[in-house]
């Protein structure tokens, strides 16, 4: 009976530590995916990186879309604005 | 008033001095404008909200005119191309610089993402010459985040370090890591060989 409870304790241990360790790769990709928030610090960072970039067509490209993000949150479109967010953030990232 | 008065007017010793007078109270007005914003505090200095173009613009020109004027009178050495400096260098850039600049197969860090300006992502290349990169990496940037490492490494070091950012461009994720695990396991070592070999030199 003790055995088995030792058993069951350590095979329920060891689920436990392979879930922990399932999660960590879907955390991770949560953390760097884009999350595309139209909060005026996100805009802030898309706006540091679009500035931190070589002149080219992925900058203009980066400028458009942000422009867009300000128009469609000044309309109240957050879906519109978190759209074209991950759209300068594709850009910034080419 | 005939054409001729009207220069005479404007040119005048008097005239000249009144223009001098207005210029140099402009200056002033704006200095005192200056002085009074930076005292009360009125500049963000927040790394989240980024300057304003015209500011951006002016610290960018001085930051890049300053590394070229400084870096001119650098000799870079003939054997950048060397494997043994470029695995040396892709070791250092794993330890020092890649959790800023990123490397080839690695997602944006936090740090690179807060920091301000941005750290160039150094595996997209650079503009500056290897002389220009030299200079950046020995002497670091003011107000930057960028380190001197020049205080803690010897140029022989840094040299490798240049060396690996020619190639870093053009290396896949798996190539990189490959570099980077061929390199002498750590820097210090790398140091002490350097200094055994300068003692040899000196016999």
């Amino acid at each position: 009976m003790r055995t088995r409870f030792f058993a069951a304790g350590f095979v329920l241990s060891l689920l436990g530590i392979v879930e922990a360790a399932g999660l960590q790769p879907r955390l991770a990709v949560a953390h760097e995916a884009h999350q595309a928030e139209c909060t005026e610090t996100a805009m802030n960072a898309l706006y540091a990186d679009i500035q931190a970039m070589e002149d080219g067509e992925a900058k203009t490209k980066a400028v458009q879309e942000m422009n867009m993000a300000k128009e469609m949150l000044a309309k109240n479109d957050m879906e519109g604005c978190k759209t074209h967010m991950h759209n300068a953030m594709e850009a910034v990232e080419e | 008033m005939s054409k001729d008065d009207t220069n005479a007017a404007t040119s005048s010793p008097r005239a000249r001095g009144r223009w001098a007078a207005i210029i140099a109270g402009v200056l002033v007005a704006v200095s005192a404008a200056a002085a009074i914003a930076i005292y009360l505090g009125l500049y963000n200095v927040a790394a989240d909200v980024p300057h304003t173009q015209p500011v951006y613009w002016l610290l960018e020109t001085a930051r890049e005119r300053s590394i070229e004027a400084r870096a001119k009178g650098i000799t870079v050495p003939g054997d950048l191309a060397d494997p043994n400096r470029i695995a040396s260098g892709a070791g250092q850039y794993a330890e020092m610089c890649a959790d800023c600049h990123l490397a080839p197969g690695m997602k944006r860090t936090e740090i690179a993402r807060g920091l301000y300006p941005r750290a160039p992502e150094l595996r997209r290349g650079t503009d500056l010459t290897p002389a220009e990169q030299f200079w950046v990496v020995k002497h670091g940037l003011k107000m930057t985040g960028m380190p001197a490492w020049g205080v803690t490494h010897s140029d022989e070091l840094l040299w490798d370090v240049v060396a690996f950012l020619q190639k870093l461009p053009d290396l896949t994720p798996e190539e990189y890591q490959s570099l980077v695990e061929s390199a002498p396991s750590h820097h210090e070592t790398m140091e002490k060989m350097q200094d055994h070999g300068t003692e040899q030199h000196d016999h």
